[in-house]
């Protein structure tokens, strides 16, 4: 193989090919979306387990299925519960009238890796929101309850904020998560299929490198993933951090 | 201005625990009552029940003529000082007050005229922008107390609020606990462990024991006349003496461990075993000896203002503690003629404990 420095038409050429954007999209929604979900389901189911501490072992363990499984495993999982064949949820939700389809559909198939994804991520977001919740010290919780009469009130001007460093925290790891962790899921799963429209940035530098052999362009989108990548970082902490009480 | 009814309340814990044992009382308008008594008594779980942290298993509790068995603890028109302040981190210590108000629907104005009236009964004006960590224990002390009296509630309940403070604070913070609520006339329940804290405090106690109230009274009716021996061992400090004695055949007087009387006013059956309970500072030194109660120096320890002997008492060499005024100097194992008067003496079941 012959080589030749190119200076930056490498970059130029991923910046004004449309796939690198749609993917760039993609990552980014999908990111959002993992984040934000796993986060809000583990933090509901984090508030009710402790509710119920005694309960809180046998959930716990239950949840933490998900962190034991390898993301590949938890991809297969998933394409047999979307098998158009015979998967569960497949059969289900198409019997529920939605004409599911993530083999052709991109929403379908974003939903599909993002499920996947969240289920995945859940476990995780739970035990350190649990650990979060046990923190708060008892007597507070007792305070607001004297303060104040709705459960729910209490929870957004009392608990939530408390919580605050946790879900700072957590909501860093899921970012990272869902762009670098998801790969394993995606290639087993949907294979960025249709279309590229599932492939997050990390996957597409897979696809093009090694599958579609155009390494300078791969490598370009490296780079430019770890500009990202560090950009991201640096707000995270710049700026949301300043919100984050205590 | 309220009053708290308590008819045979009593707890089970879920475990099947049961950590009280029906406790009747009630507490008078304006009334500070202080719950006293030793770890694990129960006396927290009373307190969390008037508040309503802890369910009530069996029996009722009623503020004014209401009763608050299954109401929320925010509408039962409470506050709680809690023992480790429990004020909110997140917010700042204007925050911490002016929260249950603005729950309570208060507008804007309301609270914050009532958060600066409190915040300068409580010297905590230059405070208020603070959050609680950037406080010295007294002053968060200070702002939970903030915290209860902006809501003016009907009754002040107190959960060992002092407990974490150094010694010389404790003392201020009581007196001002103490003028704070005189002020405000409102009628507060506080628990404590601490028979000082007790004594000053109250203007009626009640000594707990193992899930029961042992005796109600004001502090000076416990002192001068304890129910029991529990009482009597464990309200004053240090701990009244207790001998064990026989009363005479002809029910003339007690004879104790070394062969010496005390007279007795009560008419109680001769030969009957009984213990007698003398508090240190109810004994007096005497020069001549005959008749008198004999025991042996074996320690002790002079505090400036009174001077504390630790006695070997009779044959049994029964343990008697002795509190005099001043310094005084004794050798070891110097024997010391004591007396007592018959009226400062309590006499106790020996099976029952109970007071005769
Ligand atoms: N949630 C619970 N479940 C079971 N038993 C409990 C529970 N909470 C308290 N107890 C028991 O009830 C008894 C009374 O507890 P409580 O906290 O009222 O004691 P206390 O008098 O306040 O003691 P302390 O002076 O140590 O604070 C104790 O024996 C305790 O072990
Ligand atoms: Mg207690």
């Amino acid at each position: 193989m012959s080589s030749q420095f190119v200076w930056f038409r490498n970059f130029k050429d991923v910046l004004s090919s449309g796939s690198w954007l749609q993917s760039a999209i993609f990552t980014a929604v999908f990111s959002f979306l993992v984040a934000f979900l796993s986060i809000a389901i583990s933090l509901f189911l984090a508030v009710r387990a402790d509710e119920v501490v005694r309960g809180a072992k046998s959930y716990k363990t239950l949840l933490m299925w998900g962190y034991a499984i390898a993301p590949p495993v938890a991809g297969l999982l998933g394409t047999m519960l979307f098998n158009p064949l015979m998967g569960d949820l497949y059969i289900l939700l198409n019997s529920l009238g939605f004409e599911f389809n993530h083999i052709e559909n991109a929403n379908d198939a974003t939903f599909v890796v993002t499920l996947i994804a969240v289920w995945k991520q859940v476990s995780v977001n739970f035990i350190f929101f649990l650990s979060g919740l046990q923190g708060i010290p008892k007597s507070v919780t007792e305070a607001a309850t004297l303060d104040c009469k709705s459960a729910e009130r209490r929870f957004w001007t009392i608990t939530f904020p408390l919580l605050a460093p946790t879900t700072f925290f957590l909501m860093v790891i899921n970012l990272t998560y869902a762009f670098f962790e998801t790969f394993g899921i995606i290639d087993v799963s949907t294979k960025g299929s249709p279309g590229g429209s599932t492939a997050t940035l990390v996957y597409k530098v897979y696809v093009d490198g090694f599958l579609g052999a155009d390494l300078g362009g791969s490598s370009a989108q490296s780079v430019l993933l770890m500009i990202m990548v560090s950009v991201l970082t640096v707000f995270q902490f710049r700026f949301i951090e300043r919100k984050v009480h205590y | 201005m309220a009053t708290v009814t308590l008819n045979q309340a009593e707890k089970t814990y879920p475990n099947g625990f049961k950590a009280l044992h029906g406790i009747d009382l009630e507490i008078g308008d304006g009334e500070f009552t202080v719950l006293v008594g030793p770890s694990g008594c129960g006396k927290s779980t009373l307190l969390r029940m008037i508040a309503g942290l802890e369910s009530i298993s069996g029996g009722e509790i009623k503020i004014d003529d209401r009763v608050v068995n299954n109401v929320a603890p925010a509408d039962r028109d409470i506050a709680m000082v809690f023992q480790n302040y429990a004020l909110y981190p997140h917010m700042t210590n204007y925050g911490n007050m002016a929260y249950g108000l603005k729950n309570r629907g208060y507008s804007k104005a309301e609270i914050d005229t009532k958060v600066r009236h409190a915040a300068s009964i409580l010297q905590l004006d230059d405070h208020l922008d603070r959050k609680p960590q950037q406080l010295s224990g007294g002053q968060r002390q200070r702002v939970a107390m903030g915290r209860a009296i902006v809501r003016e509630p009907k009754v002040f309940l107190f959960d060992e609020p002092l407990s974490n403070l150094d010694a010389k604070l404790r003392v201020d913070m009581r007196l001002e606990i103490k003028n704070l609520q005189q002020r405000l006339g409102i009628t507060s329940v506080y628990v404590t462990h601490d028979q000082v804290e007790a004594m000053t405090l109250a203007d009626r106690l009640i000594v707990m024991n193992a899930g029961i109230a042992e005796q109600i009274g004001s502090p000076i009716e416990i002192y001068e006349k304890p129910a029991s021996l529990f009482v009597a061992s464990f309200i004053g400090s240090p701990s009244m003496n207790f001998l064990d004695g026989k009363v005479s055949d002809d029910k003339s007087h007690v004879v104790l461990g070394d062969g010496s009387k005390i007279d007795l006013d009560h008419k109680i059956d001769g030969g009957r075993e009984l213990v007698v309970g003398v508090r240190p500072e109810h004994f007096t030194l005497i020069a001549d000896g005959s008749g008198a109660q004999r025991a042996r120096v074996r320690m002790i320890e002079s505090l400036g203002a009174e001077t504390l002997v630790y006695l070997e008492f009779g044959d049994k060499g029964e343990n008697v503690t002795l509190r005099m005024q001043g310094t005084h100097q004794f050798t070891k194992g110097q024997e010391l003629a004591l007396s007592t008067s018959a009226d400062l003496v309590h006499l106790f079941d020996k099976d029952s404990g109970k007071r005769l």
